[in-house]
């Protein structure tokens, strides 16, 4: 160790060749026979401290033997008395001790860290700054490598990497198509899709009511003596929704026909105005003949007419649930209006 | 004299905030300082979606506008008076329309009905100010492209709970308005009775697509706007649309927060 790279002993060593005027006698006489104590001590001594080497140690080291020739004291005492930091049982054993202050301090087993030493550094002596005791090292050392890296700690072997345990290799066939299918998974996540897939239908079908609450679409409406010619009659518009017409002004023909009162604009009810003769829209304007016909406004094409017949019993009858459009030539069917004239 | 009911040590207020009721309600004490501002902010139910902490130039008004804000406000606004509504209205041909009327004139606080009508009109306004806000500041761009989609399904299921909430009151502007509107539906291409391509839905014959099995029956719930449009659209604005709303509401914050903060990362 005190080969490899320099140790706390031996930057010390150095330090007192550059001043042997400060510590000439004290320490030189145990600087060989300490060398070979402290390769046994510092083994003992070095394992538990933090950082042998350190630049506080170094520094610790400075002050206490600078107190330990200041003062007449034996230098035992700085480290005797308390646990003292490695460099204190150094500095202690440099100060002349020899072996029976390395067994002492060694016995002692320190562990203070380098800082309380520091503290505990005499205070009777004057303490040299610390750039004094830098420039100390760094002069007196510049031959010598800097503060060398701390002792490798010593570690305790490595543990044996176990060996992996090799994969067994168990011989798997191939899953027949049938054994996928019918695994559990498959059954599983193929149930639980079919079944959402079926809900999601379902509730398509749930959101069509299937019973519609309407009036009647077929009604009697009363007998053709009741609508005479030349009238539009608005008895059912609110209850059924439309107009019974007796009117000639559809080519010509007397005819008695139903219109739905549903705006072909955008579906509003128009307004029979008597005076005027024509329906007229209140939403947008739409304008149509009394015959039905659009004329103004943004009705694309005419009313529609609703089924119409005279029933057997010789009353009219409309039916609702079938429509006809002029402008599709559907005003033709027989079904869509009544001959008047053969009342 | 002795103080009656206080301890020589401490005052009333801790009194109570050491007892155990308190301990078993609130789990943590109010933040007092900043760790344990992070833990309270972390784990509470209410304060969990808020950053501990936000940078003062990323909320500026003049950046953000705090439409998005404000369009939650409203919404929650509308979410309580309208369950209080509720409690008065009935949805039915008998009483919709005098239910209303009695909201107006005869409930207390039926400043409520008001209340809601101009929150929803405002809310509208609102989330149209917010989704132009974030474009101009191009907050739509990666990684918020997803963000801004679920932002306009949003926007389409408000102006859904704008149409379906607007019949509610079965008056004269309602009736028409809906009907109006609904007399779309029939022109859906495929889906509308009255539509191009209705005819290619069609089975042995028989029609799929009749003005009783299209889209605009299925969204009126008769061949006409009635009774059981009205119980429709009651369900649709009371229920089924806010719930969707609620979901996407939340999952709109969550990206909010995890595609880089309200415009910055915090």
């Amino acid at each position: 160790m005190a080969e490899q790279k320099l140790s706390t002993a031996e930057i010390l060593a150095k330090l007192r060749a550059s001043k042997p005027s400060a510590s000439a006698e004290a320490p030189a006489a145990p600087t060989a026979e300490t060398v070979s104590a402290e390769a046994s001590a510092v083994p003992a001594v070095e394992a538990p401290a933090t950082k042998p080497g350190s630049p506080a140690d170094v520094l610790a080291a400075i002050r206490a033997q600078a107190a330990a020739k200041g003062s007449s004291a034996p230098d035992a005492k700085p480290a005797a008395p308390k646990p003292g930091a490695t460099s204190d049982i150094l500095a202690a054993i440099r100060a002349g001790k020899g072996g029976a202050a390395a067994s002492e301090a060694s016995a002692s087993a320190p562990k203070a860290t380098p800082a309380k030493s520091v503290a505990a550094a005499p205070s009777g002596a004057p303490k040299p700054s610390v750039e004094e005791m830098l420039k100390a090292v760094r002069g007196g050392a510049a031959s010598v490598a800097p503060i060398g890296e701390p002792s490798k700690p010593v570690l305790p072997p490595l543990p044996v990497k176990p060996v992996a345990a090799k994969d067994k290799k168990v011989a798997i066939e191939r899953r027949s198509f049938v054994a996928i299918c019918f695994s559990p998974l498959v059954i599983a996540f193929g149930s639980m899709a079919a079944t959402s897939l079926l809900w999601v239908l379902d509730l398509a079908r749930f959101m069509f009511p299937n019973v519609l609450v309407e009036p009647p679409t077929k009604f009697k409406i009363g007998s053709l003596s009741d609508y005479p010619l030349g009238t539009v009659s608005t008895k059912w518009l609110a209850a059924r929704g439309i107009w019974i017409v007796h009117t000639d002004q559809y080519k010509g023909k007397n005819l008695i026909y139903a219109l739905a009162s549903v705006c072909t604009h955008l579906g509003c009810t128009p307004n029979w105005l008597e005076g005027e003769q024509k329906y007229k829209c209140p939403c947008h304007g739409s304008g149509f003949y009394v015959t039905g016909i659009n004329f103004e406004g943004p009705a694309p094409r005419p009313l529609e007419r609703v089924g119409i017949r005279v029933a057997p019993d010789g009353m009219l009858e409309v039916d609702k649930s079938v429509k006809f459009q002029e402008e599709m030539g559907q005003w033709q069917d027989p079904n869509s209006f009544v001959d008047a004239t053969l009342a | 004299m002795s103080d009656i009911g206080k301890s020589a040590s401490m005052s009333v207020g801790d009194y109570i905030r050491d007892s155990q009721i308190w301990k078993s309600i609130f789990r943590h004490p109010a933040p007092y300082d900043r760790r344990n501002r992070v833990v309270v902010m972390l784990t509470n139910f209410f304060l969990h979606l808020h950053p501990v902490s936000i940078k003062q130039q990323g909320i500026a008004l003049s950046y953000t506008w705090c439409m998005g804000g404000v369009t939650f406000f409203l919404f929650l606004v509308e979410a309580i008076t309208g369950v209080l509504l509720m409690f008065y209205y009935r949805p039915t041909l008998e009483w919709a329309f005098n239910d209303i009327l009695a909201l107006r004139d005869v409930t207390t606080l039926g400043i409520m009905r008001e209340i809601h009508r101009w929150g929803a009109h405002a809310m509208v306004i609102t989330v149209w100010l917010h989704m132009y806000r974030v474009f101009l500041t191009g907050s739509y761009k990666p990684p918020r492209e997803f963000n801004w989609v679920v932002g306009v399904i949003l926007l389409k299921l408000t102006l859904l709970l704008s149409f379906t909430g607007y019949l509610l009151p079965w008056d004269q502007l309602a009736i028409w308005a809906i009907t109006v509107g609904s007399n779309m539906a029939r022109a859906t291409p495929v889906l509308g009775h009255e539509g191009p391509g209705f005819q290619f839905l069609n089975l042995g014959g028989y029609d799929l697509i009749t003005n009783a099995s299209d889209a605009r029956f299925l969204l009126l719930g008769s061949r006409f706007v009635g009774e059981e449009t009205l119980n429709r659209f009651y369900i649709l604005h009371c229920v089924a649309i806010p719930l969707v709303v609620s979901g996407l509401i939340a999952i709109h914050f969550w990206r909010v927060r995890k595609d880089g903060g309200i415009s910055q990362p915090l």
